[in-house]
């Protein structure tokens, strides 16, 4: 009789103690809410728990939250709060946490690095990857075609809208040869720069050559701030040709793409097509025709910065 | 494609009374052009005999039609965990391009099947086939949409891509899409909707009991209950849905039909498409009151018709009422 009520007690004690540390979430790292049935997500609509292996959360400050079907849309939230919720500021946002890729668990979002544009692709289509730390971004980023590592800070709204265009394409490493024939490699020339590239050839009937000078106009205005501009063709000018004196005061590279290998990597599928590339590789802004080229500063000025 | 017990359903639903209509218009151009009531010639008499069979197998064909339109909705709604980006209907229609055209058919082709079993049973009410040639005219009518909304159906689902990134709903009717019929839409004033279609509302449910009192006023409420499906339709997108869903930026009208909303939406669809047929059936049969054969039965059906119609449209004003004021959101 004594033996069971001592089992008993121990059994109580132990049970507390439980019942303690289960209260106390290790290091404040635990999110204080657990996901219900009920929980969609404030941007898309979707019913979270379909999706355990993205969610996202935000808690604010009055305890309220929001559950997210994967990083994308909880940045969405955080960049407009008061769209997707009403009445709530982004400052009273307390805590924030996304899904770590590999070990399916919730980690700060803040502490995290995102891959993006790797081949693999979350219930709302190209996501941003979270990890807990570099080592096993850096091994997903290898192993799944993934471009760039990403900070909390430095995912911008800019970049949300590119994972959802769909038009982030890394610069291929291609070989270009300029008028007397020599090679000159893409990536190298561009070295992570924010850069134009103009896509048109001297037999296309709709390409201007006037496009190319006021180009050169944008070119001269920002190349010092590390504004990289390349003009690539198909076909190789003969000497004397009528049209390369009209080009004679473009003051930036202009290659030959013979195999038009460099146009297909970048999807390029009419002429002339003028693309404003950002520093980590990812087209920005793509523009068929020559119109809209002047529109391309705000844009490029706010790259620069 | 994708072998799926509800792609195959509807499939052989759309074959199966594409099929069938076809093999009616067959006599129906016949009766059309060969039909003649005082004749006791052998053709007639066959003809007399055969327009029942025809008219069942109709029935039959146009009442299943009248459920294709949910199984098809159903269907998406099914298929969406299969395509990356879609989260209920409206992204699995978008997976291709033949998705909301045959959605759009399918809406036309509910009204005509509707009108024409409306048009049958009035036909049925006299003893001398009254409305033979207008029944089967609009058969005439109704085929080459059927044909077409098959081979729709049909490029659609053969169609499907699994390897496709879709757009979900919360995309494609949003406000920052700047584009497309969803974005129009969306971007409506919602306290000026919900002021139209309260208002509207009460002037066709007005118009509906007046005629049904009075028996004046079909004709212009035919018109209203047509535009007021309409109306109503752009109101679930506008003001109606993220109350539902309690999200204020949620106004996808393909959300509503799912499990996790107590299937609210089939319920409001069916009352909307319920009140849209009976409504414009009311002012297709009005020019037939005259007809001798015909009365007093069709007098009393056409109100039954408004009646219904008006009944369905109050049903859906209350169901939406009652969702408005028990949600939590607060616009």
């Amino acid at each position: 009789m004594m033996r069971a009520k001592t089992y008993i007690g121990a059994a109580l004690v132990l049970a507390l103690v439980l019942f303690i540390f289960r209260a106390k979430p290790a290091l404040g790292q635990e999110p204080s809410v657990a996901i219900k049935k009920s929980d969609r997500c404030p941007v898309c609509g979707m019913f979270v728990y379909k999706y355990p292996k993205w969610v996202a959360l935000a808690v604010f400050g009055d305890g309220e939250y929001f559950f997210y079907d994967g990083a994308k849309d909880l940045f969405k939230h955080y960049f407009n709060v008061q769209k997707f919720s009403p009445g709530k500021n982004p400052e009273g946002i307390r805590e924030i946490f996304v899904t770590d890729y590999y070990e399916v668990k919730l980690i700060e979002a803040k502490s995290a690095y995102y891959v993006i544009d790797s081949n693999v692709l979350g219930p709302m289509g190209h996501e941003l990857l979270p990890f807990k730390d570099r080592e096993s971004a850096q091994e997903f980023l290898e192993d799944h075609k993934g471009r760039s590592i990403l900070r909390f800070d430095e995912v911008t709204p800019e970049v949300i809208a590119s994972l959802d265009r769909r038009t982030e394409k890394p610069v291929p490493s291609v070989t270009l040869t300029d008028f007397n024939g020599k090679n000159v490699q893409l990536s190298e020339l561009i070295g992570g720069r924010v850069a134009l590239l103009h896509f048109w050839d001297i037999k296309c009937p709709h390409c201007n050559t006037d496009a190319l000078v006021s180009i050169d106009g944008l070119y001269q205005r920002y190349r010092d701030k590390g504004f990289v501009t390349v003009a690539i063709q198909e076909t190789r000018p003969e000497k004397g040709d009528a049209g390369i004196r009209k080009y004679d005061g473009v003051t930036y590279p202009m290659l030959i793409d013979a195999s038009g290998k460099t146009a297909r990597r970048f999807g390029v599928i009419a002429m002339p097509t003028t693309l404003l590339v950002d520093e980590k590789g990812v087209v920005r802004k793509t523009i068929e025709g020559d119109s809209g080229i002047d529109a391309l500063e705000k844009l490029l000025t706010k790259l620069l910065k | 494609m994708i072998l799926h017990p509800e792609v195959i359903a509807n499939l052989l639903a759309s074959y199966a009374a594409t099929f069938m209509v076809i093999y009616a218009t067959f006599y129906g151009v016949q009766i059309l052009r060969r039909w003649d009531i005082r004749s006791g010639d052998e053709l007639q008499l066959a003809l007399e005999r055969k327009t029942y069979l025809i008219s069942t197998v109709l029935t039959y064909v146009f009442a299943l039609q009248l459920f294709s339109i949910f199984l098809y909705v159903f269907t998406a709604d099914a298929l969406c965990p299969l395509f990356v980006g879609a989260m209920c209907a409206a992204g699995t229609l978008n997976v291709n391009a033949f998705g909301y055209p045959t959605l759009l058919i399918k809406i036309l082709t509910f009204m005509l099947a509707g009108l024409w079993l409306i048009l049958n049973h009035a036909d049925n009410q006299g003893y001398d086939y009254p409305l033979i040639k207008k029944k089967y005219s609009l058969l005439a009518f109704i085929v080459p949409f059927m044909i077409l909304e098959t081979i729709l159906e049909s490029a659609y689902f053969l169609g499907l891509k699994a390897d496709v990134i879709t757009s979900c709903c919360g995309s494609l009717f949003s406000i920052e899409r700047e584009a497309g019929l969803g974005f129009i839409l969306v971007s409506l004033p919602e306290r000026a909707m919900a002021w139209i279609f309260y208002v509207s509302m009460l002037c066709t449910l007005t118009c509906g009991i007046f005629f049904y009192r009075r028996g004046r006023g079909g004709y212009l409420y035919s018109i209203l209950s047509a535009m007021m499906f309409v109306v109503s339709i752009i109101s679930i997108v506008s003001f109606i849905s993220p109350y539902v869903y309690e999200l204020p930026t949620h106004h996808c009208p393909f959300c509503i039909v799912m499990r996790e909303y107590h299937y609210i939406g089939y319920f409001l669809y069916m009352l909307l498409f319920t009140a849209a047929v009976c409504g414009i059936g009311t002012g297709a049969l009005l020019p037939f009151r005259g007809v001798q054969s015909l009365t007093p039965a069709l007098g009393i059906f056409i109100r039954r018709l408004a009646i219904a119609s008006t009944g369905s449209y109050a049903a859906f004003t209350a169901i939406v009422t009652c969702e408005i004021a028990s949600s939590n959101l607060m616009m």
